[in-house]
């Protein structure tokens, strides 16, 4: 097992060594300005993890595990990547390989209990199988880590109990490798680190590192400065600067998401972006502009609807083009049919209509949902997209060095490789819960089950008496009426 | 109406219409076309593509016969804004044609140009049957199918018939239905006196039945030969077997449907295939046995109206099945006899359809929970207001004719 756990902090006099302490086993930290970052990222070999995740993961050749509690939170470079909220799995089979027993641990570790079975519940993505649930807390997983920490290791207990206040935690199995990585990242202003330390167990090796963005000495690319220091190794600061290119990046436009009133059973998202609208990296304008939804299975959009030969109805939506949707897309059928957890869709922005704002009009669909008791109307709650600009970059090949770089995202595929992302912040709006949305939705309530029965079948069958006894009458009626009637 | 006032009227209406809704089209996000004929427009395509693996039903929610999207080939060439509308002209001028047949039966059965006129009238300037297909939905091509059937069967053109017949069937299942009243119109002169019950039997069995049924049989199961493949069985006919409907439409068993397919509301009996009961036992044995031999044009026409009366799944495009016929037994009807039960009849079968509606819109666009007991009565309320039409309707029939076909004047 090894950690390395990183502190970005933006104030220069925030990576002055007089702020922390350093001993020979271990680190504290007398005061760390509340803007800070922390990423801490847990390297274990296989063999050390509990047998359930072994099983599961010799039949995976790749498992990469997103959560995002959905708070709302400003990000600090390098850590500018967001995934919409919730739990994101994406899984790689070694070949032949089922890895069924997949679904049994995400309900145990994170609760998730919609994920029946591998082959029913992931939809086919290029090279790789994915999973999402709209998971909103990460306290049944902290709950499982605990489980498996004995009661006296109370420093690695209260570190596992931090990861219930983390914006977002990963977990990236890598067959190859035989390693699992669990990393998390708390936001600024989220948790106050003064006072708390991190030490050294016997069996593992502790890196740290706290370091501010410098002004970078290479385009696409950051640099740290601060210093690093190993736990064990010695008990002195090594002041360090480093350069690399990366990936993600953040950009200075904001976004909300809403849902244009009444939602009916076709409901519109609405997403607002605002802020400069035009591609961050200024010469290169190989750059567009999209939005990445995961979408619950009572969701839908109609792809006929907004396919490309329908112009008009996109320019007004402001909706560019529908570039990729996978999963569960059948336009009609109820969700009781349906097996997966739902869609993923990419909607390139339209960007020629507004310079300091748009608004892009998504319209969904909504399935029936089941008929249930106490209510006729139920939630079908959903997150709010990731939105960035792709941009062409030149610097692509050297974004693998990069010590902070994320992948599998989920739009990746939907890529080429030599691109960078520059993030838009979600911002709240009146009303919004983090970056959760929620509908409402009309159900048939169950209570109604024997009314409904009784009723129809009633009616039916006394219409369809009815009917047989005009027809009796006409055939069989007396004469006499039969001539009256003819009369008129 | 004279026939050629008529005719151009219907003519102009609909190229009116074709012109508007290019412009709709062209100018509003909100389509005037048709969705369904996105669907058989992108058949037609998939067709035309060079890929082997791509079939019509390539298309999601493609549920016809591949001659439709064959017939609709050219809307697939360039340019598309002049192909592009080809289907929905020949739907259209289908709806015309089939208008045309309506007029010609009625006047070949001895109804004044004048009268005929007005009564084709109904079909031919109706602005909802024009609308339909000029949205490019197909029913107008079963229209003029289903006319055609009745032209023929009483110009005793029976060949011609039957092979309608299966034409009509493999385009749509529902037109079966006519069959049995069809071959039981086809009677024999002196058929049924004495002979006792195996003489009757074999009495049964004429010339024109055989050719009828014959011809009927031979083309629904030589098309469905010719193109047999899975997916068109599957789509074309087992769907209907299998859909669930559960979406809010006019039907009385909407909701009970909705209810009983879930897992929630599941239920032992089998609610799925009963309703099919008291629709087939009306439709395609009872009505036709009791009135065939009265009246067969107005005969069909209850028919068709009992089946979409009782169907699992009704919308608006259904109408059309009966409205095709409807000039057939309306003229002389107890609805134009006694102009109160005609109003009343119209006023309600409007009525309740408006309530539906407004019922649908609020839970379509406003999200309300009006599943219970909004759209749920109205639907009940709905039925019953065309049951008791229906009952209205047959009684009428009864009344007329007094025989079957041996005993009227044979058509000219």
């Amino acid at each position: 097992m090894k950690q390395r756990s990183t502190f970005i902090v933006s104030e220069s006099h925030g990576t002055l060594p007089e702020n922390f302490s350093l001993k020979k086993d271990s680190f504290t930290i007398k005061a760390l300005p509340p803007s800070a970052v922390r990423e801490d990222r847990v390297t274990f070999g296989v063999h050390e993890l509990p047998a359930e995740i072994q099983d599961v993961l010799s039949s995976c050749r790749e498992v990469h595990l997103k959560f995002t509690s959905g708070n709302i939170y400003e990000s600090i470079d390098p850590y500018s990547s967001r995934t919409p909220a919730g739990l994101h799995v994406f899984l790689s089979p070694e070949q032949g390989a089922s890895p069924d027993s997949i679904c049994q641990l995400l309900e145990k570790a994170f609760g998730v209990n919609d994920c029946r079975n591998f082959k029913l519940s992931f939809i086919g993505i290029p090279r790789s199988y994915q999973f999402y649930s709209p998971l909103r807390s990460a306290s049944t997983f902290v709950q499982y880590l605990q489980n498996h920490l004995s009661e006296k290791d109370t420093v690695r207990r209260s570190e596992v109990k931090s990861l219930e206040s983390a914006e977002y935690i990963d977990v990236t199995y890598n067959g190859i490798a035989q390693t699992l990585v669990l990393s998390s990242v708390h936001a600024p202003n989220q948790s106050k680190w003064d006072g708390s330390s991190i030490a050294n167990a016997k069996t593992s090796g502790v890196e740290l590192g706290v370091l501010g963005n410098i002004t970078p000495l290479a385009e696409e690319g950051f640099t740290l400065a601060g210093f690093i220091a190993e736990l064990g190794e010695s008990d002195d600061f090594e002041p360090t600067m480093f350069s690399f290119a990366s990936r993600h990046h953040r950009s200075e436009s904001t976004f909300s998401l809403a849902t244009a009133l009444p939602t009916g059973l076709h409901p519109k998202l609405k997403l607002s972006i605002h802020g400069p609208v035009k591609p961050p990296s200024g010469e290169d304008n190989e750059c567009t502009l999209n939005a990445y939804f995961t979408l619950p299975v009572a969701l839908f959009i109609d792809k006929y609807q907004l396919s490309s030969d329908n112009q008009q109805l996109l320019d007004s939506l402001s909706i560019k083009r529908i570039k990729a949707i996978s999963g569960e897309t059948d336009l009609e059928a109820p969700v009781w049919t349906r097996e997966k957890w739902g869609s993923r869709i990419l909607v390139e922005v339209d960007t020629k209509n507004g310079e300091n704002r748009i608004e892009l009009l998504l319209p969904l669909h909504l399935r029936y949902l089941e008929p249930r008791y106490n209510g006729t109307i139920t939630k079908v709650d959903f997150a709010w997209p990731s939105v960035f600009w792709a941009c062409r970059s030149e610097e692509w090949k050297k974004m693998t060095v990069n010590p902070f770089d994320r992948l599998h995202l989920g739009w990746e595929d939907l890529f080429p490789e030599q691109v960078m992302y520059y993030h838009l912040t979600p911002t709240p709006h009146e009303g919004s819960e983090g970056t959760w949305g929620s509908i409402n939705v009309p159900v048939l309530e169950l209570e109604n089950a024997e009314m409904i029965k009784i009723g129809t079948v009633a009616v039916v069958g006394l219409g369809f008496l009815w009917v047989l006894f005009k027809i009796f009458m006409a055939k069989f009626g007396s004469v006499q009426e039969k001539k009256e009637l003819k009369k008129e | 109406m004279p026939l050629r006032t008529l005719l151009g009227a219907s003519i102009v209406l609909r190229i009116t219409l074709l012109f508007y809704g290019l412009y709709q089209d062209a100018t509003s996000p909100l389509k005037y076309t048709d969705i369904d004929y996105y669907v058989f427009t992108d058949a037609s395509r998939y067709l035309l593509s060079n890929s082997n693996s791509s079939t019509p039903y390539s298309r999601e929610t493609y549920r016809y016969t591949p001659l439709l999207a064959w017939l609709l080939l050219p809307t697939a060439l360039s340019p598309q804004f002049f192909f592009f509308s080809f289907g929905k002209i020949v739907f259209a001028a289908a709806d015309v044609l089939a208008g045309w047949l309506i007029y010609v039966v009625l006047t070949n059965g001895g109804m004044g140009r004048r009268r005929a006129g007005w009564f084709a009238g109904i079909w031919l300037v109706n602005p909802m049957v024009a609308t339909i297909s000029t949205r490019g939905s197909s029913e107008g091509l079963l229209g003029v199918l289903v006319v055609g059937i009745v032209w023929a069967v009483l110009r005793r053109q029976v060949l011609l018939a039957g092979v309608l017949m299966g034409l009509a069937t493999h385009f749509k299942i529902y037109p079966v239905i006519y069959a049995p009243a069809i071959v039981w119109w086809l009677e024999s002169v002196g058929e049924g006196e004495g002979k006792g019950w195996f003489g009757k039997m074999v009495g049964f069995v004429n010339w024109e039945r055989v050719v009828f049924g014959t011809a009927a049989l031979g083309t629904f199961v030589g098309l469905n030969v010719w193109i047999y493949d899975e997916p068109f069985l599957q789509h074309t006919y087992l769907h209907h077997l299998s859909r669930i409907d559960h979406r809010h439409n006019f039907s009385p068993y909407n909701t009970l449907l909705h209810l009983t397919s879930s897992p929630t509301g599941r239920s032992d009996y089998p609610f799925a295939s009963i309703p099919f009961l008291p629709q087939l036992l009306l439709s395609a044995l009872i009505i036709p046995l009791a009135f065939a031999k009265n009246d067969l044009p107005a005969t069909m026409f209850a028919q068709t109206f009992a089946f979409v009366t009782f169907n699992k799944v009704c919308t608006s495009q259904y109408f059309m099945w009966y409205i095709v016929l409807l000039p057939f037994y309306l003229p002389g009807s107890v609805l134009l006899r006694r102009p109160w039960v005609g109003g009343v009849a119209l006023g309600l079968w409007v009525v309740s359809q408006a309530a539906w509606l407004q019922q649908g819109y609020e839970l379509e666009f406003l999200g309300k929970p009006t599943f219970m007991p909004g759209l749920w009565a109205a639907s009940l309320a709905f039925f019953a207001v065309n049951v008791w039409l229906l009952g209205v309707i047959v009684g009428d029939i009864a009344l007329r004719g007094g025989g079957g076909r041996s005993k009227v004047k044979k058509v000219e």
